[in-house]
Parts: structure tokens; C-alpha cells; sequence
């Protein structure tokens, strides 16, 4: 199929606001890696406007470079022209898709979501895993995502212990993925319409009052992507903004710990205090900032999918991350973030750190 | 190809349709496509690589940070694009002999923050500091806000390693701060815009940092009210750190992207002080009053480092306020004049005649304590009458600044974009710069086609559609220039 610049004719001026001034290489983590102009955000601006002219065949080199993308918007949030960097990417990625220019895993997990329902080897229904039939009726449903079902499930029995410990009246979801790795992908809004119009009904028809995330990356996809397509009748909180309205009496502790903001809470929705409020709870703990927190927290070399492009890439980024914790256990909100910051050391999520340390 | 693979490693040389073609990128309004992109990390593997090239006549186009504003490291003839982002060592620090030396690689800001830890640092600062490379810096001659009172680059080189253009690598320089011995060749290279040789080593000049600063802010209701206080304070005379110019384009652009909390106004002038406390107090006395004897609508001082980093954020806002108005886009056209200080208030003035005459927006800032001014352009980039009026100022802009006494570049460097503008304006020098240009390179594979080789005018191998189709893909040739 020929390549069409569908979506790239609406980011056109995007493409032309940018001066190409290079700052963004600075605050590209995939950059600092790689340090080959075409790994940076400037140079996949410039891929994109290639494509868009015509100017370059899109071939595997091209590909890689597009998807070699954590999406963590720092690069953008740091723009001196405030171009909207993930606009271009994210339309680069849906025409070149769209025309079959598909790189190889990217393509496998798309097929496994949409006939599975989920891109892991993880059997349906998700709800199982953890033996707590969905109720017909309840206040509050807990959206786990596909990342807690198959991989992080020690994240998931933190959040429903904590759940259950302190009264809430919750049910799991006959779920499906929420859709975030195809939007990566570059999948058609109408594939992503059917997913959201299923989980949508699974929750509301449950009476559902609020839904709450462990995976920030879920929550954008209902808050940001699924409000596009319908009203949703239900309001969407992390679970870190839930808890947070809790109190729970917690045990004594000297462990030394760090955090770590998940590019989509922190920069993505300005979720900053509430972890850190949440962690200086448990009576004296030793908290300490990372040198690049908040704002101008690095990314953990999970997002935007990356790792089915170029797994060694996201490790090594993790690893960038971790050095700067040093000694410290990192705490974090997101089961991507935890899942690849394991591999290179000590890693819990704030609900695993509450729950440890419960007074049961 | 496999004769590069062997000197650099197979993962440092790349011809991938991608590589290709962003290595024909940099920060101008230029590029062209690349044949194959090498990262060399020593000396030798730079001099293996330009042997190579000479022997078959390859054009070899040396990149640093990819900042360069007019077309230095877009490969307008193709050939070999040579990225110094591996040769990021500082070799050594020697703060008790006032020097450092660097391979060409290293990021402006990287290095200062090593030289901070001993309480030095090397002072041109450019804007681009965060992602411009020191050995670009040194052959582009760059400089910054401070020159008025630190100067430019090139004031900082004492020495340097150049792979020649036969691949011989000469030492041009020395390590100590005062040098009679022969030629001073190591200035030659310095603003060369990588068509004599590749620096792959540089031995620079550092200085202590200034204990203290501070800024203040004088708003006019007239420009030349403003030209008047940027020169008595000259002349009075305090040399200030950095005197910084905004007109009223960039003023009310800031002020309405960003709720700026500036003075509505036809020109600001920011000025910076740095020193001993009681040294910054008595200048600071004396440029208030200086600014208000001109007539100042508006006078505030501060030296509160959160103030300070405030004011210096507005002055900064420039270029996204700019990119926020709808239907233009800034672009690099004739962005580096300077001309002699007392002569802003004219040139100013004429710029903003020249944009009403052609329909387009020019907005002015820049070091008017040196006389470095910097134009934005705000075009219809899509729209090819839109260029042809640019191109037409463009010229009309140089007229102007020649006929001042000016320069057509301060500190951005010729390349592509300004190199018509160069070739009227030293015109009795180009046989000696052509001369030399044979002597190092006879066969013209250093960076070619840049400076006086450039032939036409600026409308070419743009990286704007020029047009745009109905079905949305630009138009066939779009790039090639508008015409």
C-alpha cells in the first residue's frame, strides 16, 4: 500500500514551528543513548516531514528511528516553540501503520489484543488471577490494565489488599486491554473505538461511581483517548489520588527509599504530591529526591512502547534511571515504570510500600 | 564503505535511509541529503577518514551539535557527514596555567560545569549553549550575550589539533596565553565553517567566574531613547556583562503569549552586571541614571538570583512567543547583523520599514551592547510569494546594515544563508579567502560549496514545503527553491 500522509497533513504547521533549535536532545533520554541525531526528537520531527514530502521511502531504518520513542514528553513540555512533539510522532506512526508499514512486534501484539485481549501470554479473564469474581454492583471498580494481570501481579494484590483492608466497596472487571500499546502502534481510532466502548459498558453497567489505575498509562487511555468516542459516567482517579484520602495506620520503618514520577502521572497529569505525600506517611522511612524529579524526571525506558522496537534500549535507560537512585529502594506509581526499573535494581510501587507496612 | 567500517566499527558509520537524510539537517533553513553518516571518537580515526575521502574526492562535512543557523553542516554536495558526538573528552584541566583542552565534541554547557566545580569556566555564551559543540563554537567563531565585556570564541582559543585536508594532522597554537611564534593559524581555522580542516583538539583560554550579578531593565517609549542609553553607558564608561535589546515586536509577542509582566513599550534594554558587590552597586547607580536622563518610561534593578532568572526567562520567551502567532513560522533569514552600537537605533528603525514594505513581520533583539542584532523573520512558509518577499528583504536588510558600517554576520557564521550577502560585502577579500581555500584543499573536499562557493541566491534546498497540493503533499520541487 502506498504511503499516505493522513494524519501528517494536520500536524503540517507543528512540523513547520519547529526551528530545529536541538534543545530537545538535551532532555531526550533515547538521545543521550544512542547520540545519533536521528534517535532525537529533532530528527524524528524531521523523519516525519520526509514522509509527509515524499522525500523518503519508509523503510526499517526509518521505522526504527520513529518508533525509538518513549513518548515521555519531556522533550515537548521543555520545547522553546512548544511544538507539540508527540502530535507529529503519533501521526508519523498512524500513516506509516495505516499503509502497512509495520515493524514485526508492533504488529504481533496488536493481532494478540484484538483476538486475546490482552498482548501477553495471560489468560482471559484477567479477574481470575486473582480470585475475586467481579460483583454486578459496586461504588468503586479497580481497572488493573494487562501489565498487573500477567506480569506485576504483586502490584495488583497490593492495590486490592489495600482495598479490602480499608472497606471499600470495589470489584474487579471483565476487562480487555485498555488499547494504550496500540495507540503506540499507530492503530486506527475505529479499532480503538471498539475496545473503549467494551470496557466503558463492563464498567458502567456495574453502577460504577469511580474507577481507579494502578497503570497511569490506562488512565490516559479512558481520561484522554476514550472521551473522545463517548461520555464516560463514571469519574478516573490513580490509585495514588484514592488512597491519599484514606487514613491507614502504618508500621515503622528505616528503609531508604527514592521515587520516581511515571512520565505519564507526573509530567502527563501533574500527579506529584500525591506519592510523595503518600510515602512520607510511613513513620520514618528515609525519603530522598532523585538529582532529576518532578518535572524533570527522567523517563524509565518503558513508555510509548518502545521496548518491541528496541528492547536494549528501554534496559539501558532503566538502568541511566537506577543509577541515580543509587543504594535507594525506588518507589513509583506505574507497574511499566517498576516492571523495567527491576531489572536493574530494587523497585516497589507506592501500594506495595503501603501495603508491607499496614499495621494488619 | 568498508574502508570507513574498518576505521570507526561497523555501528559507527551508517547509509540507513533515516541517518541520511536528518545528518542533511541542522538548525537553518537548509539541507540536503547525505551519502553515509561517521562517528570517529580519536584523531587518527578523523585523519584515517579524510585520507580516505581525499583519495576519492569525497566532500566531508564535519558536525558538532547541529545548531549552526545558516547551512554549515548541511552536506549541500553531498559526501560524508563526520559527527564529532563521540569525541566528548575534556583531556585536561590546568585552572594554575588558565587553560583547558577538549576534544571538539563536547557540549558548551557540559564543559562549563565542569570548569564551575573549580570556580572557572570559558564565558561566550551562546543561546544554544545547551547543545552546541565547542569544536563547532571554534570554527563558526560563535559568541553570546557577554561578548561585550568576554568577547567571542575566538578570543579564547590558544591552540588547536586540525585534521588537514590531505588527512595530515598539524598543530596550529600553543598552551601558553601570549604567542608570537609565526603565522597565527589556529585564528584561520576559527570561523573556517569547517572548509580548511576538522578541529579534533582545542586548547582554550578559561576564566575565573564573577562572584556576583545584576540586571537592569530600562523601558523606552521611543528606540532611540534606547540606542542613546546603550551608548552612554558605553561611553560613560561601564562595561556591562551583557546589555540585551527587545523591540516592540518582541515585547507585546512576549506580553501576550505568556502575560510577561513587561512594560508596554517601543524598546526594553536589559542590562548585566557582574563583579564585587560594592563594584555592581556604584555601576548600578550609574545605569539608572544614565537610562533615565534618556527619557526611560520604566527603570527596575534587582539582584535576586529568582527576579533575575525571571526577566532573563522573558527576554528568552522571545522565540516561542513568536512561534505562538498563528500562520508564521519563525525562520533563520538574515538573523546576525551587527553593526556599530550607536548605529541600533537606525538599523531598527529601517528593519521595521523594510517589514511593512514586504508584508511580513520582523521582530529584533539581540547584544546590543555589541551591536550583535538578531532579526526573526515570520513567514507563510507554505506559501512561496510569501519566501520570494522574504528573500527581497533580506537583501533590502544587508543594504542597510552595510551602508551603517556593519558586518553581515556577528556570530551565527555564513555558510549558505548569508553567503550572497558575505560576497558584496568583502568583495576585496574574496580572492585571498579563495587563495587559501586551494592552497589546503586542493581538491575542494572540505565542506564545499559553503562561503564564496555558494552560487545564487537563498532559496534553495529548503526544509519548508513551499506549496502545498489539495490532497496535501507539497508540491513537486518544493524544496529545490520556490522558483
Amino acid at each position: 500500500m502506498a504511503f499516505k500522509p493522513n494524519r501528517l497533513n494536520s500536524v503540517v504547521d507543528e512540523m513547520n514551528t519547529c526551528t530545529a533549535c536541538a534543545t530537545c536532545l538535551v532532555t531526550c533520554d533515547v538521545f543521550q543513548v544512542l547520540q545519533w541525531d536521528s534517535s532525537s526528537p529533532r530528527g524524528r520531527v524531521q523523519l516525519a516531514y520526509g514522509l509527509y514530502t515524499g522525500e523518503i521511502e519508509p523503510d526499517n531504518s526509518v521505522l526504527t528511528r520513529i518508533y525509538q520513542c518513549t513518548k515521555c514528553g519531556r522533550s515537548e513540555q521543555e520545547c522553546p516553540s512548544s511544538v507539540k512533539l508527540l502530535d507529529i510522532f503519533e501521526a508519523a506512526r498512524h500513516d506509516l501503520f495505516e499503509a502497512g508499514y509495520r515493524l514485526e512486534n508492533y504488529e504481533r501484539f496488536r493481532n494478540k489484543i484484538l483476538t486475546e485481549g490482552n498482548p501477553y501470554d495471560g489468560e482471559e479473564p484477567r479477574w481470575k488471577v486473582f480470585g475475586r469474581e467481579p460483583k454486578e454492583r459496586a461504588e468503586v471498580a479497580y481497572f488493573m490494565g494487562c501489565k498487573i494481570a500477567f506480569q506485576e501481579q504483586e502490584m495488583g494484590r497490593a492495590t486490592i489488599g489495600l482495598l479490602e483492608h480499608l472497606g471499600v466497596d470495589y470489584t474487579l472487571l471483565d476487562e480487555t486491554c485498555c488499547g494504550a500499546p496500540l495507540v503506540n502502534a499507530g492503530v486506527s481510532d475505529e479499532e480503538i473505538e471498539k475496545i473503549a466502548r467494551r470496557n466503558v459498558e463492563e464498567i458502567a453497567k456495574r453502577g460504577v461511581k469511580t474507577v481507579i489505575f494502578s497503570c497511569p498509562s490506562c488512565m490516559i487511555s479512558f481520561k484522554d483517548l476514550y472521551s473522545q468516542f463517548m461520555d464516560l459516567p463514571f469519574e478516573m482517579r490513580h490509585e495514588v489520588e484514592f488512597f491519599r484520602d484514606y487514613g491507614m495506620e502504618l508500621k515503622e520503618t528505616d528503609e531508604k527509599v527514592t521515587y520516581h514520577d511515571p512520565c505519564h502521572l507526573g509530567r502527563h497529569y501533574g500527579i506529584y504530591d500525591e506519592p510523595r505525600e503518600l510515602i512520607a506517611r510511613v513513620p520514618g522511612i528515609d525519603f530522598e529526591e532523585m538529582e532529576n524529579s518532578r518535572e524533570k524526571a527522567l523517563c524509565c525506558g518503558a513508555g510509548g512502547s518502545m521496548k518491541l522496537a528496541d528492547k536494549d534500549l528501554g534496559v539501558k535507560i532503566g538502568r541511566i534511571r537506577m543509577e541515580e537512585a543509587g543504594e535507594r529502594t525506588v518507589i513509583t506509581a506505574c507497574p511499566n515504570c517498576k516492571n523495567n526499573l527491576a531489572i536493574s535494581g530494587r523497585v516497589k510501587s507506592v501500594s506495595e510500600l503501603l501495603y508491607e507496612n499496614l499495621k494488619k | 564503505m568498508k574502508e570507513l567500517e574498518t576505521i570507526v566499527g561497523p555501528e559507527n558509520v551508517s547509509t540507513s535511509a533515516a541517518d541520511t537524510y536528518v545528518f542533511g539537517f541542522d538548525s537553518s533553513i537548509h539541507r540536503h541529503k547525505a551519502d553515509v553518516v561517521v562517528m570517529p571518537s580519536t584523531t587518527e580515526e578523523v585523519s584515517a577518514i579524510v585520507k580516505l575521502a581525499n583519495r576519492y574526492k569525497i566532500p566531508v562535512v564535519a558536525r558538532g551539535g547541529g545548531t549552526g543557523l545558516s547551512g554549515h553542516a548541511v552536506p549541500v554536495k553531498g559526501g560524508i557527514v563526520l559527527s564529532t558526538r563521540r569525541m566528548t573528552r575534556i583531556i585536561d584541566v590546568r585552572v594554575e596555567d588558565l587553560y583547558v583542552r577538549v576534544q571538539p565534541g563536547i557540549i558548551n554547557d557540559d564543559l562549563n560545569k565542569v570548569l564551575m566545580e573549580r570556580s572557572f569556566y570559558f564565558p561566550p555564551t551562546p543561546g544554544s549553549g545547551k547543545v552546541a559543540t565547542i569544536g563547532g563554537m571554534v570554527a563558526n567563531n560563535a559568541s553570546g550575550m557577554r561578548a561585550i565585556k568576554y568577547g567571542a570564541t575566538r578570543d579564547y582559543v590558544m591552540g588547536m589539533e586540525v585534521v588537514l585536508p590531505t588527512g595530515d594532522i598539524a598543530h596550529f597554537g600553543t598552551r601558553t596565553i601570549k604567542n608570537s611564534t609565526g603565522y597565527q593559524l589556529d585564528r584561520l581555522i576559527v570561523g573556517s565553517e569547517g572548509t580548511l580542516g576538522i578541529i579534533t583538539e582545542i586548547t582554550l583560554r578559561i576564566m575565573p567566574v564573577p562572584e556576583n550579578k545584576a540586571l537592569v531593565l530600562a523601558a523606552f517609549d521611543d528606540l532611540r531613547k534606547a540606542g542613546q542609553t546603550i551608548s552612554d553607558v558605553i561611553a560613560y564608561p561601564v562595561i556591562p556583562s551583557a546589555m540585551e535589546f527587545m523591540d516592540k515586536t518582541c515585547i507585546d509577542a512576549v506580553i501576550s503569549a505568556f502575560n510577561v509582566n513587561f512594560p508596554h513599550s517601543e524598546a526594553i534594554v536589559m542590562i548585566e552586571l557582574d563583579g564585587h558587590k560594592a563594584e555592581i552597586a556604584e555601576n548600578m547607580a550609574i545605569v539608572e541614571k544614565i537610562a533615565a536622563d534618556a527619557g526611560a518610561i520604566e527603570v527596575r534593578s534587582s539582584d535576586d538570583p529568582d527576579e533575575m532568572a525571571e526577566w532573563v526567562a522573558a527576554r528568552k520567551a522571545v522565540l516561542p512567543a513568536m512561534s505562538a502567532m498563528p500562520n508564521r513560522a519563525s525562520v533563520a533569514l538574515a538573523d546576525d547583523m551587527s553593526v556599530p552600537i550607536s548605529k541600533i537605533p537606525d538599523a531598527v528603525v529601517a528593519f521595521h520599514e523594510i517589514a511593512e514594505k514586504y508584508d511580513i513581520i520582523i521582530a529584533t533583539y539581540g547584544h546590543a551592547g555589541d551591536g550583535n542584532l538578531h532579526t526573526k523573520f515570520l513567514l507563510d512558509v507554505n506559501d512561496p510569494e510569501a519566501w520570494k518577499r522574504g528573500e527581497a528583504a533580506v537583501g533590502e536588510v544587508y543594504a542597510v546594515v552595510n551602508s551603517l558600517g556593519g558586518t553581515t554576520s556577528g556570530e551565527h557564521g555564513i555558510a549558505i544563508t548569508k553567503a550572497p550577502y558575505m560576497r558584496e560585502e568583502r568583495k576585496d577579500a574574496l580572492a585571498a579567502m579563495i587563495a587559501i581555500k586551494k592552497a589546503l584543499d586542493p581538491n575542494n573536499i572540505m565542506n564545499p560549496g559553503k562561503l564564496f562557493e555558494w552560487e545564487g541566491l537563498i532559496l534553495a534546498d529548503l526544509r519548508y514545503p513551499a506549496k502545498v497540493e489539495e490532497d496535501g503533499r507539497p508540491a513537486e520541487g518544493f524544496g529545490k527553491g520556490v522558483e
